[in-house]
C-alpha cells in the first residue's frame, strides 16, 4: 500500500497526532496518571478501614469509593484495552493506519475532557460525586445529591464514553476493512479477534449508558423523568445493559494479549483457533444478556433467564481455557516475565471466574449481594485477571513499542510483589464478605471481629503500590539505559513482529505473506524445511 | 469482498436469538427492548457494511495519511465545554459552541488541504 505524509509541526504532532500509535501511547499516559491518582483514593480508603474509620468522613469515604471506581472504569482499564487495540490491531491486520485517525484523536480528547471533568468535582464547594460508580437514581438525584459536582460527573461519564465508542468504531472498521492482502477474517490473530467482539459491545452496548446518564440528568433539572421506582428500575437496567459488558470489555481485551503471550513463550501455533473464535463471538453475545443478575434482589426482572444466561457463560470461558492450556501442552516453555503474568492471569481470573458461578445463582446471590465477597469476585476478575494480561502484554509489547527490552529481573520482582499483594489484599475479601461484612461502609464495630482481616488486606494493597514502583522503575530504567530489542526478539508469530521497533509512521516497509493467523511462525517453519 | 459484514450480522442475530429465548421467561417490556434494539443496530450496521462491501469490493488504492489535526482538538473541546454549559448556564454552551465552529472550520480546511495534497501527488 502506498502511503503519502503531510508534515506537521512538532508540537501538533505531541498533541495532535493522528498516528495511532501516538494516540495510543498519550492515551495509555493519560490512563497512567488516573491510576496513579486512583490508587492513591484506594489507600486512603484502606487506610480508612484499617484504622478503624479514623481516617476521612462518612462524606468523603464515599466520594473516594465513588471516584475511585468512576476513574478506574471510566478512565483506566477500558481505555487502556481500547488503547492497546488503538496501537496493535493496525499492525496485526497489516494496515498502514487506522480507519479514522481524526476520530481516533478526537476519542483521545474527549477521554482528557472527560476525565478532567469528572475529578474537577473535587474542587467544587460540595465535593465530588459521591453515588458510587452506577451513580443510581435516586440516590444521584438533584435532593439526595445536590450540587456541580455530580453533574461534572454525569457530563465527564458521558464524554469518556463518547470517546471509548469512536475508538472502538476506529478499531472495528480497520480489523474488518483495512485488513492486508490475504488477511482473511479466519487468519485474523487471537488479539484481533479478542478486540473485534470488544469494540462490536462497546458500540451496541455502550450507548446504553449514555442514554441512562442523559436521563439522569433529565431528571436532576426537570424531575419526573425517573419516575418512582419503575424509574429506578428503568435507569439500573439501561446502566448495567452497559454496566456488565463492560466487564467483558475490560477482560476481552487481556485473553487476547495473553493469547498471544502463551503462543509465543511455548513456541507452539495458538491451539484450537476457530473454535476460540466462534466461543469469542458466542461469549460476547451472551455477556450482553446476563446484565440483571446485578438485580437480583430488585425481583422484577426474570431472575431465571438471567440465571440461565449468566451460568451458559462457562461454556465459552471453558472453551479458551482448554485452548490455553492445550496450547501450553508439550510446548518449549520460556519462563519470561510476561509468561509469568499470563500464567497469573490463568490461575487468578479463574478464582474471580469461578466465583461468579456462584453470584450468578439467585438464591445466593440473595445472601452475597452488596457484601465484600462481591468486591472480591470482581477484584479477582478486573485485577487479578485483567490487570495480570495486561501486564503480561506490557512485558510483551513494550520492546515493539520503544525498541528497548525491560529488565527482567526487575519484571519477576514486580511478578512476585504482585502476587502477594493481590492475594493478600482481596482474598480476605471473600471471607469478610461471607461473613456479612458489607459495602461502602466508612466505619464497622469492633464487635464484628473483622479489624485484624482489614488491616491485613490494607497490608497487601500496600505491597500491590509497591510492586507498581518497581515496575515504574523498571520502564524508568529500560528506557535510559536502553538494551535494544530489535524487531522481534521473541521469536513471535504476528505481523507486528515484521517491522521494525518501533514501527514507522506507516508501519511497514514491505509485508511477509499471509497464510495462517501466525504468518512469522510460518515462514520459520518453511525456513527450517529448506534448511533440511 | 471482505466479508466484513459477516462478523456483525452473525453477531447480530445471535444477540437476536438470547433475546428471543427471553419470551419464554415473561420478560418485563425493558428487558426484552434494550437488547432487542442492539441486535437490530448491529444486524443493521452489519447489511450497510455488506452493501458498501459490495459496491466498493477490495479497493486497496494509496492512502494520505494525515499526521496531526489541531482543529479536531478544538473540536472536541467545544463540544465538551457546551456539554459541560448545560449543567452551568447558557453563557458557557455558548463559548463551546464557538469553539465547536472554530474546530468544524479548521477540519474543513484539513480536509481541503487534503484534498489538494492528493491531487499534487497525482493520486486523485
Amino acid at each position: 500500500m502506498n502511503a503519502v505524509a503531510v508534515p506537521a509541526r512538532a508540537a501538533s504532532r505531541t498533541f495532535a497526532s493522528s498516528d495511532h500509535k501516538r494516540i495510543a501511547g498519550a492515551a495509555c499516559t493519560v490512563a497512567l496518571v488516573f491510576f496513579l491518582a486512583s490508587g492513591l483514593l484506594a489507600l486512603l480508603m484502606r487506610s480508612q478501614l484499617a484504622a478503624d474509620g479514623g481516617v476521612v468522613s462518612q462524606q468523603t469515604y464515599n466520594e473516594l469509593f465513588t471516584m475511585h471506581g468512576s476513574t478506574m472504569v471510566y478512565l483506566v482499564i477500558v481505555p487502556v484495552a481500547l488503547a492497546v487495540g488503538l496501537y496493535f490491531v493496525p499492525l496485526q491486520v497489516g494496515a498502514a493506519e487506522i480507519a479514522g485517525p481524526r476520530v481516533a484523536l478526537a476519542g483521545l480528547w474527549m477521554l482528557l475532557c472527560g476525565g478532567v471533568s469528572m475529578w474537577s468535582g473535587f474542587l467544587t464547594s460540595g465535593g465530588a460525586a459521591a453515588a458510587s460508580w452506577w451513580g443510581f437514581d435516586p440516590l444521584s438525584d438533584s435532593i439526595h445529591s445536590p450540587g456541580s459536582g455530580m453533574e461534572l460527573w454525569i457530563f465527564g461519564v458521558i464524554l469518556a464514553t463518547l470517546g471509548q465508542i469512536l475508538w472502538a468504531g476506529c478499531i472495528l472498521s480497520t480489523a474488518l476493512r483495512r485488513r492486508a492482502p490475504g488477511m482473511t477474517l479466519m487468519r485474523m490473530p487471537v488479539f484481533t479477534w479478542t478486540m473485534v467482539v470488544t469494540c462490536v459491545m462497546v458500540v451496541f452496548g455502550f450507548p446504553a449508558l449514555l442514554l441512562a446518564l442523559g436521563l439522569l440528568w433529565a431528571q436532576r433539572h426537570f424531575g419526573d423523568v425517573l419516575i418512582g421506582g419503575a424509574g429506578a428500575v428503568d435507569y439500573q437496567a439501561l446502566f448495567w445493559f452497559y454496566g456488565h459488558p463492560v466487564v467483558y470489555v475490560m477482560f476481552f481485551p487481556f485473553v487476547g494479549m495473553v493469547g498471544e503471550v502463551l503462543a509465543t513463550f511455548s513456541s507452539r501455533r495458538f491451539f484450537g483457533y476457530s473454535a476460540f473464535v466462534v466461543a469469542l463471538l458466542a461469549f460476547a453475545g451472551l455477556s450482553m444478556t446476563v446484565w440483571a443478575h446485578h438485580m437480583y434482589t430488585f425481583g422484577v426482572l426474570s431472575n431465571k433467564y438471567f440465571a440461565l444466561t449468566s451460568t451458559a457463560l462457562i461454556v465459552p470461558a471453558g472453551v479458551e481455557y482448554f485452548d490455553f492450556l492445550a496450547t501450553l501442552w508439550r510446548g518449549r516453555l520460556r519462563f519470561t516475565t510476561s509468561f509469568l503474568f499470563a500464567l497469573g492471569f490463568l490461575v487468578q481470573f479463574l478464582v474471580g471466574g469461578l466465583t461468579g458461578v456462584i453470584l450468578a445463582s439467585p438464591p445466593l446471590d440473595y445472601g452475597l449481594n452488596m457484601s465484600y465477597f462481591v468486591v472480591a469476585h470482581f477484584h479477582y476478575t478486573i485485577f487479578a485477571g485483567s490487570a495480570f494480561g495486561l501486564f503480561a502484554g506490557i512485558y510483551y509489547w513494550f520492546p515493539k513499542i520503544t525498541g528497548a527490552m525491560l529488565r527482567e529481573r526487575l519484571g519477576k520482582l514486580h511478578f512476585v510483589l504482585m502476587v502477594i499483594g493481590t492475594n493478600v489484599t482481596f482474598f480476605p475479601m471473600f471471607i469478610l464478605g461471607a461473613e456479612g461484612m458489607t459495602r461502602r461502609i466508612a466505619r464497622y464495630p469492633a464487635s464484628t471481629g473483622w479489624q485484624g482481616l482489614n488491616i491485613l488486606e490494607t497490608a497487601g494493597s500496600v505491597v500491590i503500590a509497591l510492586s507498581v514502583l518497581v515496575f515504574m522503575w523498571n520502564m524508568l530504567v529500560s528506557l535510559r539505559d536502553r538494551r535494544e530489542a530489535g524487531d522481534d526478539p521473541w521469536g513471535a508469530q504476528t505481523l507486528e513482529w515484521a517491522t521494525s521497533s518501533p514501527p514507522p509512521r506507516h508501519n511497514f516497509h514491505e509485508l511477509p505473506p499471509i497464510r495462517s493467523y501466525a504468518p512469522l511462525l510460518d515462514l520459520r517453519e518453511a525456513h527450517e524445511e529448506v534448511g533440511v | 469482498m471482505r466479508r466484513a459484514a459477516v462478523v456483525l450480522l452473525i453477531w447480530g442475530l445471535w444477540l437476536a436469538v438470547l433475546t428471543g429465548v427471553q419470551a419464554v421467561f415473561a420478560p418485563k417490556l425493558i428487558q426484552f427492548a434494550i437488547p432487542a434494539v442492539a441486535s437490530a443496530a448491529c444486524v443493521l450496521v452489519g447489511l450497510v457494511v455488506w452493501a458498501l462491501d459490495i459496491r466498493q469490493g477490495q479497493v486497496d488504492g494509496p492512502r494520505l495519511i494525515t499526521d496531526s489535526s489541531v482543529a479536531t482538538i478544538a473540536l472536541v473541546v467545544g463540544v465538551a465545554v457546551a456539554l459541560i454549559g448545560a449543567g452551568f448556564g447558557l453563557w458557557l454552551i455558548l463559548i463551546g459552541v464557538g469553539i465547536m465552529a472554530l474546530g468544524l472550520g479548521g477540519v474543513v480546511r484539513e480536509q481541503r488541504e487534503r484534498s489538494r495534497a492528493l491531487r499534487r501527488e497525482g493520486l486523485r
